[in-house]
């Protein structure tokens, strides 16, 4: 609970979080937020600037260019939560195992995990697209593939670091169950590390999966993705160069926003963690 | 310190086996038949069965899967990759000129990566918490988040094409580096930059320093003591990334035309060349592994107690 309450008074953090509700939410009732129709081609409106009806001006189709934004968060913003979210329950699950049980089931888990990180998660993705064809689900596979080593790994350490406390010795001796333990007792604690790898691997996760879409290996036309939506801005750069501007404040916006709530985060869920002033003026007074 | 390398190099090689047996294997596989994958990127206009047959002799397709691997990797071994399905040239031909120059490019960022983000580290955490901290702190941070693939085509609609004083894209003289390396660097400048300074700023509270300053040193040779304790992470860091770079140059080398190692595999991806996929992994791994190795031997070096673990 004092972690929310350290959070709280981060002003930045807080408007992190309000901004990025509002983006997801937004994305989910996407339909009642946009004016237009986002795959609505209208040839005699292309390139119009900003209009009441269209506030963001048209793209070189001659689509609503907010609509289209609106309409992307779902796969550039909801779709990578989603993936995330799968991986961070692998992982979770992974972890407990290979931290509560240790041994040969560890070392099976672990030797994984290594060949896994062995390998540059770019590299993962190029291979699973070039091995099953473009698209975004093959993306967000690929996605899931390579992260799910990293969230388990860490997930072991905080799971090995409370297994050995003594209220789960406790617990244990109080005849509770193994699944009542790992519930109950285990993974309660580990939820902050798990709330910090999720919030800075969301972050890097954005820019990379839209990436792939910039580079036409995800997400297909005419859906709206803001990578998509960048890499069709960019053929027309040099004469409408203001249609780069909304896809790609959009996608630096999120990214920064979850960067900036991740170390917050993690700030809060230190205990250790002091501001820098205050540091500062301590080292100066005991020099 | 003999017994760690060894120990090292001998865990490094079961791990190449298992990556190429990896890539080997989901290749194969694909859903798409390398037959007609083939005969797709030769535009043959209708399959039939008896040309997948003879297609699949005619590559070899058709012997049991642990020799072709085999084969497989004992032509990577000497630098054979096989048949380009596309270009009808060999794969090494085409991966390797493409690879030199993505090596130049990752070469050059590497050290200016290096240079800025030890530098401004320094900077910043001499004065921690003054306003050029803050200031130096908050844009960097905006340039990691600006993707690579935004920032890159305004710079170049910026630099190149309305001052005009910058080449576009492709590759030829040093100015063609210029606008890659800084929207290259842009993305891991931040990382580094933090990862030094934080380590100093963790260093500068050590009893060490305190006993330094007490004895009545010079800051500048205090400041140097630290720099050199705070190096430590950083080094085996740069090490890490640089075979992350190798892999991470993909969208840079799309956005200004370079003609690297990542926009064959993308331009492969898209015709379903799969021997030259299957090459880009391998190449990169090896790299990667390659890396690390050096990587963990570098910290060995300078760090004693790693060499226990």
């Amino acid at each position: 609970m004092s972690a929310w309450k350290k959070l709280k008074q981060d002003r930045l953090a807080m408007c992190c979080l309000v901004f990025l509700s509002s983006v997801v939410l937004v994305g989910i009732f996407a339909p009642f937020f946009a004016p237009n129709n986002p795959v609505a081609v209208d040839t005699s409106l292309r390139f119009a600037g900003p209009s009441f009806q269209y506030p963001l001006g048209n793209d070189q189709l001659g689509r609503c260019v907010l609509s289209r934004l609106i309409y992307a968060i779902r796969p550039s913003v909801l779709l990578v939560l989603f993936a995330l979210s799968i991986t961070v329950m692998i992982g979770t699950v992974l972890g407990l195992i290979s931290g509560y049980y240790k041994g040969r089931v560890d070392n099976v888990i672990m030797r994984l995990c290594d060949v896994m990180l062995s390998f540059p998660s770019e590299v993962i993705t190029l291979a699973i697209i070039g091995i099953f064809g473009v698209g975004l689900q093959n993306i967000l596979l690929a996605c899931i593939l390579t992260k799910w080593a990293w969230f388990t790994r860490v997930i072991r350490t905080a799971v090995m670091q409370f297994s050995e406390q003594n209220y789960v010795q406790f617990a244990k001796a109080a005849g509770c169950s193994t699944f009542h333990v790992l519930t109950h007792h285990i993974l309660p604690m580990t939820l902050s590390e798990i709330a910090v790898i999720f919030s800075s691997s969301v972050c890097s996760l954005i820019l990379q999966i839209s990436g792939f879409s910039f580079l036409g290996l995800g997400m297909q036309a005419p859906t709206p993705e803001w990578g998509m939506m960048l890499n069709e801005a960019k053929d027309v750069m040099l004469s409408y160069p203001t249609l780069m501007l909304p896809p790609g404040i959009a996608v630096m916006l999120v990214s920064a926003s979850f960067g900036f709530l991740g170390d917050s985060l993690r700030d809060a869920m230190d205990p250790k963690h002091e501001p820098a002033v205050t540091k500062r003026k301590k080292i100066r007074s005991t020099v | 310190m003999r017994n760690y390398v060894a120990k090292r190099i001998f865990a490094a090689v079961p791990l190449f086996f298992i990556i190429s047996f990896c890539s080997f294997v989901l290749i194969n596989l694909s859903p798409t038949d390398p037959a007609v994958a083939a005969l797709r990127a030769n535009d043959v206009p209708v399959i039939t069965e008896e040309l997948v047959e003879q297609t699949r002799a005619q590559l070899g397709l058709d012997q049991p899967l642990l020799i072709r691997y085999g084969k497989w990797l004992s032509g990577c071994l000497q630098l054979n990759f096989g048949q380009s399905y596309v270009k009808k040239i060999s794969v090494s031909s085409l991966i390797l000129p493409a690879f030199l120059n993505t090596l130049k490019l990752v070469t050059v960022t590497s050290v200016t990566i290096i240079l800025l983000s030890t530098i401004f580290g320094v900077f910043c955490a001499l004065r921690e918490g003054s306003k050029a901290d803050k200031g130096i702190r908050g844009i960097l941070f905006v340039f990691t988040s600006m993707p690579s693939y935004w920032i890159g085509p305004l710079m170049i609609w910026f630099f190149a094409v309305q001052l005009n004083i910058l080449p576009t894209s492709g590759i030829g003289n040093a100015s063609h580096y210029i606008l890659p390396v800084i929207v290259m660097s842009f993305s891991y400048i931040g990382f580094y930059f933090r990862l030094i300074r934080n380590s100093m700023i963790r260093n500068s509270g050590e009893n060490y320093v305190l006993y330094e300053k007490a004895s009545g040193l010079p800051d500048r040779l205090v400041n140097r003591h630290i720099l050199r304790n705070s190096l430590q992470t950083a080094i085996s860091g740069f090490c890490m990334a640089i075979p992350g770079m190798l892999a991470g140059t993909v969208v840079v080398e799309n956005v200004f035309a370079w003609p690297g190692i990542g926009r064959l595999c993308v331009s492969a991806i898209f015709d379903r060349d799969l021997p030259v996929i299957q090459a880009y992994i391998i190449i990169v791994a090896a790299f990667f592994i390659l890396f690390n190795l050096i990587a963990d031997l570098i910290s060995a070096a300078i760090n004693p107690k790693q060499r226990e673990g």
